[in-house]
């Protein structure tokens, strides 16, 4: 008798979690399950796994390949622009553990779904069961609640993602609230941000940022300000329209405005850069920072404010570096996975268009 | 059909070991006509290819010039001409459909055609045989699994 084959959309409808996870192309890579190198020989230092489920999220951003009213099946959808191949939780669970050498850190990632809360805690176990490796929980905060986290915590991670997104109120509520007919709301992201603060610590959680969703920059160094003082980290991201998203069409930030948020966000939270500081036209965006050309010159020189936020590995390395996700390996970088090269410096210099931002 | 660790490499074609090309020699009247793809180990190395960009047919090249681009996931690499000539096609369909790279290599993948200048000549840079071919991959492999 021949066995039913099943058409592979149908059978990945079935591959859900916690028995199933979808993996980032960039981790499949790195740990063997998909063939493939990365373009200037970048490296992918940190796991990231995702839920998965039939219908992808029940949630509706207006910027996310997995919202609820993209047109198409959720397996035939990218997520950050790229695939996410599903695999069985236990065999990455086993590849991770078998290759600690090369995973700083894994990142289960929730989605918006009654399932997605336990089965976090299933997928964190299994792979705690296999590895020593540190895993963060980038969670949906509005499924939590403190008993929630302190369980996330228990099962074995020890820093807690939170996808805020959006850099202000109006903006929360246009791309993922109610105004995008979405569940999320602003004020439970702060009060789960802040209740995760108390129980992981300082610095052990971080807000994910993205640049471009129609805030102004004033949003974003407010933010950034409000967030040190709490002592939770900023993650910044570029948004990149995702084809089919309600976004779709949106133009990124222009590569200026990008490498001038991420220097001054550098500024704010490693260099105690003074609100006074940094100036603003009437639109709300950056006009001037007022930092000394020579502390400027020293961070292109030395990189690291141009490169991708992530948490850290055991070593408190950047493992979360994420290459090429928020841009093509054919196109200009963004955040950089890796500390830029000299060759990069005059690049980085010109798109921050030095001259003019000192004022 | 050489197998080599799991990749195949068809005895017909001749290979262009530094960018992982293979060729296929058509004679065309006085001319020799060459179709050119990504060898397998080469399809592998790139990843699940998204983007290809390709100079219009007609263009004169020179060997090693660029004649276009193939972008994957998370890398990209330029098509150089292994030989001198005039592109006289480029394939359609896989710019519409990248993944024909990935998934028929040697015959739905093939990226341009071309008149080559001077086969007879240029072609002695190549690899043809099971022996050469054998040889090459395999050291190849385990370069690369060195570099793990």
């Amino acid at each position: 008798m021949r066995a039913k084959v099943l058409p592979a959309e149908i059978a990945e409808d079935f591959k859900t979690s916690p028995e199933h996870v979808r993996v980032s192309i960039a981790a499949a890579m790195t740990l063997g399950l998909k063939p493939g190198n990365f373009f200037r020989n970048a490296t992918c230092d940190c796991v990231n796994l995702l839920e998965n489920y039939p219908a992808g999220c029940y949630a509706n951003c207006t910027y996310c390949g997995l919202a609820r009213e993209r047109p198409g099946l959720a397996q035939d959808n990218t997520f950050i622009r790229v695939g996410w191949p599903v695999f069985p939780t236990d065999l990455v669970a086993e590849a991770v553990g078998s290759q600690e050498d090369r995973v700083g850190r894994v990142c289960v990632a929730m989605v918006q779904d009654k399932r997605a809360y336990p089965d976090l805690l299933d997928i964190t176990r299994r792979i705690r069961r296999k590895s020593d490796v540190p895993i963060s929980a980038l969670v949906t905060a509005t499924l939590l609640d403190e008993e929630k986290l302190l369980r996330i915590r228990d099962a074995g991670a020890d820093i807690v993602g939170i996808g805020l997104d959006a850099a202000s109120e109006e903006v929360f509520f246009r791309t993922r609230g109610r105004g995008a007919r979405g569940p999320h709301s602003w004020s439970q992201h702060w009060e789960i941000a802040r209740a995760a603060r108390r129980i992981f610590g300082p610095m052990r959680v971080n807000c994910h940022v993205m640049v471009g969703l129609g805030e102004t920059d004033r949003n974003l160094v407010d933010l950034f300000y409000r967030l040190k003082s709490e002592e939770i980290s900023a993650y910044l991201f570029s948004f990149n329209p995702e084809p089919g998203t309600a976004m779709a069409d949106v133009p990124r930030a222009p590569i200026t405005r990008w490498r001038r948020v991420q220097l001054t966000k550098y500024l704010i939270e490693q260099r105690d850069l003074p609100r006074e500081a940094v100036e603003f036209d009437e639109a709300g965006m950056l006009k001037h920072v007022r930092a000394p050309r020579a502390l400027i010159d020293a961070c292109v020189e030395e990189g690291v404010a141009f490169m991708t936020n992530g948490c850290p590995d055991r070593n408190g390395k950047m493992a979360c570096n994420r290459p090429f996700g928020s841009y093509r390996p054919g196109e200009e970088f963004r955040d950089y996975p890796f500390v830029p090269t000299e060759e990069d410096q005059p690049i980085i210099r010109q798109q921050l268009g030095v001259k003019d931002l000192g004022g | 059909m050489a197998r080599i660790e799991g990749y195949d490499f068809p005895d017909d074609l001749w290979y262009h070991p530094p960018e992982h090309l293979w060729l296929h020699p058509e004679r065309a009247g006085d001319e020799w006509l060459i179709t050119v793809g990504v060898d397998a180990v080469g399809q592998d190395a790139l990843g699940e290819v998204v983007y290809v960009q390709l100079m219009d047919a007609g263009r004169v090249v020179a060997r090693g010039e660029a004649v276009g681009s193939l972008e994957a996931e998370k890398m990209v690499r330029p098509v150089l001409a292994p030989l001198s000539g005039t592109l006289s096609e480029v394939n359609g369909a896989l710019m519409a459909a990248p993944r024909l790279l990935n998934l028929h290599p040697y015959d739905q993948g093939w990226i341009f055609r071309m008149r080559a200048r001077d086969w007879e000549g240029e072609r002695e840079e190549l690899l043809h045989g099971e022996e050469r071919v054998r040889a090459w991959i395999s050291a190849e492999l385990q370069a690369m699994k060195e570099r793990r």
